[in-house]
């Protein structure tokens, strides 16, 4: 997903939840050379990762232009603060707690914007408002959730049957690693969860999802 | 105390994960638009000169310059950044403790009778020999009728069981009224995950001055994260009330039949 030219819009992932990155040496003569003020360097390094990084933004902020905003200057911070970044680590993942950080921030000051909006409505109109309490955005219904979105056509309707029965936060979980085939590492970087938690809502989102297909009647295969 | 059963329900299911990676194939996301182009655009923007890695350092380069009411406002200044790690890190640590990660979840486990696979049987002797963690023994009951452990190394996970007398109150699915685990402690990487529906009560405890919880009202689902540094959940299984506190690096898990009172006395007994 990483070298995906922009534009595509269907990528291939990864046959299983891929394994924490290691640094790539061209990667990290790239970084250096953008620590350095190579801005060239530092656009190499946005074509490999803008994909990626888009694509997380998305999952998390439910709309393509809040995503591709939250990207960019997701991207603009990383390239300001690639003194902080730890010489020879892989960047990907570094890159997506920005990214994810930037898209939280986001939907964050969105859910404070329609609160506000709502509120003001309700004062308009004398009716309830539609905002939760804590100024954070509604949760979106689990059928408009952009990893649903994605997955298109008969063959994908089983799979999404099952996604949307699961919580928003085992959904996103599940989405990283095998829609967006994130490590997870990467996972963790772009959800801003600890490692454990991503494991037990990863364990958990599967066996939901296995005891839907089963009750939906889809005939699982074991390995071979 | 092992289940039948139960190293099966931990298997990430192989027939689902085949299914989301073609999922995940055949996805059709929206277009990536060019970042590139305008990420270039503006750190390269000439009205943004300043824009380059490490822009919070001064431009010229000297330190900066502090004047007497910044000198005096130091210690102040300190103190609060102090204040502000300590509530940092307590929010941040929720209700979890070290080696346990403890969360909400909007949704009621699945009801079970099988009880968590505590491990391999090991001489109860060999069990309180354990250094990391240090297993403790409550003064308050007699030695304990069965031990297990987990993992290896510095990851190891050792239990003890004791045995109900016949008409006693015992965890679901066994003979046992208590079982007491001890878990290496760190905040970074939890082996143990538990997720609490809306019924479950989490109540803040002491336990002789170390902070724990007590959880309670309906049974909470817990994890055992792979002990052996491989990615992944190792058991699972949905029980009833718990009392969990951390002491000295290590976490200490009593699941009892026994009730709040009692197993906090167990608790406070531990030596």
């Amino acid at each position: 997903m990483a070298d995906e030219p922009s534009g595509g819009s269907s990528a291939p992932a990864p046959d299983a939840p891929v394994p924490d990155r290691v640094a790539d040496p061209s990667e990290t003569a790239l970084v250096e050379r953008a620590r350095h003020g190579d801005a060239t360097a530092f656009g190499e390094l946005v074509t490999m990762h803008q994909a990626a990084a888009f694509r997380v933004a998305y999952v998390l902020t439910a709309s393509t232009a809040e995503a591709e905003d939250a990207a960019q200057e997701a991207f603009v911070k990383a390239y300001l603060a690639l003194d902080r970044f730890r010489a020879g680590a892989p960047f990907r993942p570094w890159l997506l707690t920005i990214v994810g950080n930037e898209a939280r921030n986001r939907l964050r000051a969105r859910g404070r914007r329609e609160g506000l909006a709502d509120r003001a409505l309700a004062a308009i109109r004398g009716g309830a408002t539609r905002a939760t309490t804590d100024g954070s955005p509604r949760p979106a219904a689990a059928a408009d959730s952009p990893e649903l979105e994605v997955l298109v056509g008969e063959t994908q309707a089983e799979v999404r049957a099952a996604l949307r029965d699961l919580g928003d936060d085992e959904r996103r979980v599940v989405a990283c690693r095998y829609l967006l085939g994130l490590s997870e590492s990467e996972t963790c970087a772009a959800l801003g969860i600890p490692a454990g938690t991503a494991k037990s809502r990863l364990h958990r989102g599967l066996r939901r999802m296995r005891e839907s297909l089963e009750a939906a009647g889809v005939t699982l295969e074991a390995a071979p | 105390m092992t289940g039948p059963g139960v190293s099966d329900a931990m298997a990430i299911d192989a027939a689902v994960e085949r299914l989301l990676v073609t999922a995940g194939r055949e996805a059709v996301w929206p277009a990536t638009p060019d970042l590139r182009t305008s990420v270039l655009a503006r750190i390269e923007a000439p009205e943004a000169p300043d824009l380059r890695p490490g822009v919070l350092t001064r431009i010229d380069g000297a330190p900066p310059r502090r004047g007497p009411a910044m000198r005096a406002l130091r210690p102040l200044a300190i103190a609060a950044i102090l204040v502000i790690l300590v509530a940092g890190l307590a929010a941040g640590l929720g209700f979890s403790l070290p080696g346990l990660d403890l969360g909400r979840t909007a949704q009621t486990p699945a009801a079970t009778t099988s009880p968590l696979d505590l491990g391999s049987p090991i001489p109860v002797a060999d069990a309180l020999a354990v250094d990391r963690p240090r297993v403790l023994l409550p003064a308050a009951l007699p030695p304990p009728d069965d031990a297990y452990d987990l993992g290896v190394d510095d990851r190891r996970i050792v239990s003890l069981a004791w045995t109900a007398a016949p008409g006693d109150p015992v965890l679901d699915g066994t003979d046992t009224f208590l079982t007491l685990m001890a878990v290496p402690g760190t905040t970074e990487e939890p082996l143990i995950s538990k997720s609490a529906g809306p019924n479950v009560r989490i109540e803040p405890i002491d336990v002789n001055g170390d902070p724990g919880w007590w959880i309670t009202g309906a049974p909470h689902e817990i994890m055992v994260l792979r002990p052996d540094g491989d990615i992944g959940v190792l058991r699972a299984a949905v029980v009833g009330d718990t009392l969990v506190f951390s002491r000295g690096g290590t976490l200490y898990r009593l699941e009892s039949a026994l009730g709040k009172e009692a197993t906090l006395e167990i608790a406070r007994s531990l030596r």
